[in-house]
């Protein structure tokens, strides 16, 4: 009787034992696929992530690769990252030529300069189709961006014309890298706009043609 | 009446049985529930497999991309200027008045081949509000002119527009009629001048 209420106690204890060494054990394991399935679930999205960005890049590339460098120079012309004064006074003499309307001065409009935007109430004369032509152009063709906030347009006082021009300067966020996707109406804007700035980009210099007669005495 | 006394032959065997009842369940209740744990225990240690596994893919795929964009760093770098500028100068334009496009929308209102119509000012800043002044020589062309403004093809261009005010004066030792009307254009899709 004793025996078999000790062999009793002993398989109560082995199973009791048991019982508890595997919830450690699924514990444990538990733990482990936790801890793979959070990987996993980060792991995931970053290659989302990632996978995005390289397909968007892929398209980019394809859409702008062979075009991109010269409308980066253009947009860097028209939206320089630092204010540079000497192509801002280049650009209105470049308009003036164009247009015909001839610009006899100009003042700094500091209420309306900031930061980003410098504001210019420029002075001139012309007839109404050169003043016309002048705000055909003006945008673009000085190779900066110019904006005109209001323009009053009239057909009898040409003498003394004010307008007020905006020129901007902004640098790009380098820590921000685009995850946006460049769009054929992106690129017809672009085309829209060097054709208007009508600069002519020159192709870089392959260097003088090797092919010309050499002496090996030089005297 | 006399109190009968009786031993209770049973007692100890009672109580022997509840213990082994008890451990009887113990070890049938924890074969069960630790049959069921193995189940689950067989389960996760196949999910964690299965889930290393998408990991190692994962990794390997993630390594595969970090490559190529690491490769590319001057195309990425390239596009990233060209999108924020591009923006910028999306931005930059809406500060602008865009007077041309507008202009040319009220030089191509008046009447054609007949110089009797001028644009004489014309006012807009870049919200688009306008004020412009429109005057005539020939009575038939501003009474023209009056029906065409009224017209759904000339005022799908504007948010509103009204006639402020109508003079008749002398223009140059001619009689002119001058009518001046104020509103608002409905923005162009183009921004481009």
């Amino acid at each position: 009787m004793q025996s078999i209420r000790l062999k009793r106690s002993i398989s109560t204890i082995i199973a009791l034992g048991g019982f508890v060494i595997l919830c450690f054990i699924l514990f444990f394991t538990y733990n482990l696929f936790a801890q793979a399935s959070d990987a996993a679930s980060k792991l995931d999205t970053e290659v989302v992530s990632l996978r995005q960005k390289v397909t968007i890049l892929k398209n980019n590339k394809n859409l702008v690769s062979e075009q991109i460098d010269g409308y980066n120079q253009l947009l860097a012309q028209l939206i320089p990252d630092t204010e540079d004064f000497f192509t801002i006074t280049y650009a209105i003499e470049k308009i003036s030529q164009q247009s015909g309307f001839i610009v006899t001065g100009y003042t700094i409009n500091i209420s309306e300069t900031s930061r980003e935007k410098y504001s210019l109430i420029v002075e001139g004369q012309g007839n109404p189709n050169a003043l016309l032509a002048f705000l055909k152009d003006y945008q673009f063709s000085g190779g900066r961006l110019v904006t005109n906030e209001k323009v009053e347009f009239s057909t009898e006082d040409t003498e003394k014309i004010k307008l007020s021009l905006n020129f901007y300067s902004k640098p790009i966020n380098k820590t921000v890298t685009s995850t946006t996707q460049i769009t054929p109406i992106d690129l017809q804007l672009m085309e829209k706009v060097k054709a208007k700035t009508m600069v002519v980009f020159k192709a870089p210099d392959t260097g003088a043609s090797e092919d010309y007669k050499t002496k090996t005495n030089p005297f | 009446m006399t109190q009968q006394k009786r031993l209770n032959l049973f007692n100890k065997t009672t109580n022997r049985n509840v213990t082994s009842i008890i451990a009887d369940k113990t070890i049938f209740y924890s074969t069960i529930v630790g049959a069921i744990l193995f189940v689950a225990f067989i389960v996760l240690i196949v999910l964690t497999i299965t889930t290393n596994s998408r990991v190692s893919t994962a990794t390997q795929e993630q390594k595969q991309l970090v490559e190529y964009l690491s490769q590319n760093k001057t195309a990425e770098a390239q596009t990233t200027y060209f999108l924020q500028k591009k923006d910028q100068l999306k931005t930059f334009l809406k500060d602008d008045a865009a007077f041309l496009p507008y202009y040319t929308i009220l030089k191509n209102s008046l009447p054609p081949a007949t110089s009797s119509a001028t644009i004489q000012t014309m006012k807009i800043d870049k919200s688009k509000k306008t004020e412009f002044l429109i005057t005539f020589i020939n009575y038939d062309d501003m009474y023209r002119y009056i029906h065409y403004v009224e017209s759904e093809d000339f005022l799908r261009n504007f948010e509103s527009l009204k006639l402020t005010t109508f003079s008749l004066n002398q223009l140059g030792g001619v009689k002119g009629y001058q009518l001046h009307f104020e509103g608002k254009f409905m923005n162009l899709p183009e921004v481009v001048n």
